[in-house]
């Protein structure tokens, strides 16, 4: 596996995490998430990768979804964390830190 | 002329290309959301770059290729299981007629459980095709012979 494939399986399997993290912060609308999402550095996630997970999460009922005006501009969706979303978030995070934990003591040495 | 950037054929072309890769991902509904919130960004975007000489251009060539959306995104449990569900269905007479070799109830008692079987995974599975379809088929696979019975009673 070359260094960019690997890099962008990691990125895509930390898709959900980002998505559920900037919402965690208060409702949003779709072009926001991916544009925050976009500033992160070494994620550069881009539409195609934010917006069928957005999709994803909004099916799984993690998410909940409105249609409002926006104050300059066209309708927008705007997007909040429902509890399952919650719960989820709180369930990958502890799960992300666990194997950022185990990772960095390998990297580190001294762990088996 | 229409305001709206959706209606420009240059962004109706590109959103059927996406549309037509969101399909081989076999969820329906979150190709629908999906495609929902491309056309949100797409009138944002466009929205955000008032006053540029062409702004859907602009914004088209900052967008990912169509072929993007149908990468190595993970394929959603419910469509490969609405695909088993439906082999299930095919699978019912077969393993049916293999236990009618054996004479008896037999025959009947294993084609039913296998069609329930399948149908409960369709519906786990309704929001894919496959999953309607195997609902569908299974139900018909059963009720058929129900019919028929009823129709011409054996003697």
């Amino acid at each position: 596996m070359s260094d960019d494939s690997w890099s962008i399986q990691l990125r895509k399997g930390l898709v959900e995490l980002g998505v559920l993290a900037v919402l965690r912060d208060g409702e949003t609308y779709g072009y926001d998430i991916v544009s925050r999402l976009r500033r992160v550095d070494g994620m550069a996630l881009t539409e195609s990768t934010v917006y069928p997970v957005l999709a994803r999460l909004e099916v799984g009922g993690c998410v909940q979804v409105r249609s409002a005006p926006s104050p300059s501009g066209p309708p927008r969706r705007y997007f909040r964390l429902t509890r399952a979303g919650n719960e989820r978030l709180a369930s990958l995070t502890a799960q992300w830190r666990q194997v950022s934990a185990g990772i960095a003591g390998l990297l580190a040495g001294g762990q088996a | 002329m229409s305001d709206d950037p959706l209606d420009d054929p240059r962004v109706a072309r590109h959103l059927d290309a996406v549309a037509a890769a969101l399909r081989r991902q076999g969820d329906e509904a979150a190709a629908a959301a999906t495609l929902e919130n491309l056309r949100c960004h797409i009138r944002e975007a466009v929205a955000a770059r008032a006053g540029a000489t062409d702004a859907i251009a602009d914004v088209l060539a900052e967008l990912d290729a169509p072929s993007s959306y149908a990468g190595d995104a993970p394929v959603s449990p419910g469509g490969r299981l609405g695909w088993w569900a439906f082999l299930a269905t095919l699978a019912g007479p077969v393993v049916g007629l293999l236990a009618g070799l054996a004479g008896g109830q037999a025959a009947w008692l294993a084609f039913c459980a296998i069609e329930a079987a399948a149908v409960a995974a369709g519906i786990a599975a309704h929001r894919q095709p496959w999953g309607r379809t195997a609902i569908c088929s299974g139900l018909a696979l059963v009720l058929l012979p129900l019919l028929l019975a009823a129709v011409f009673p054996p003697h």
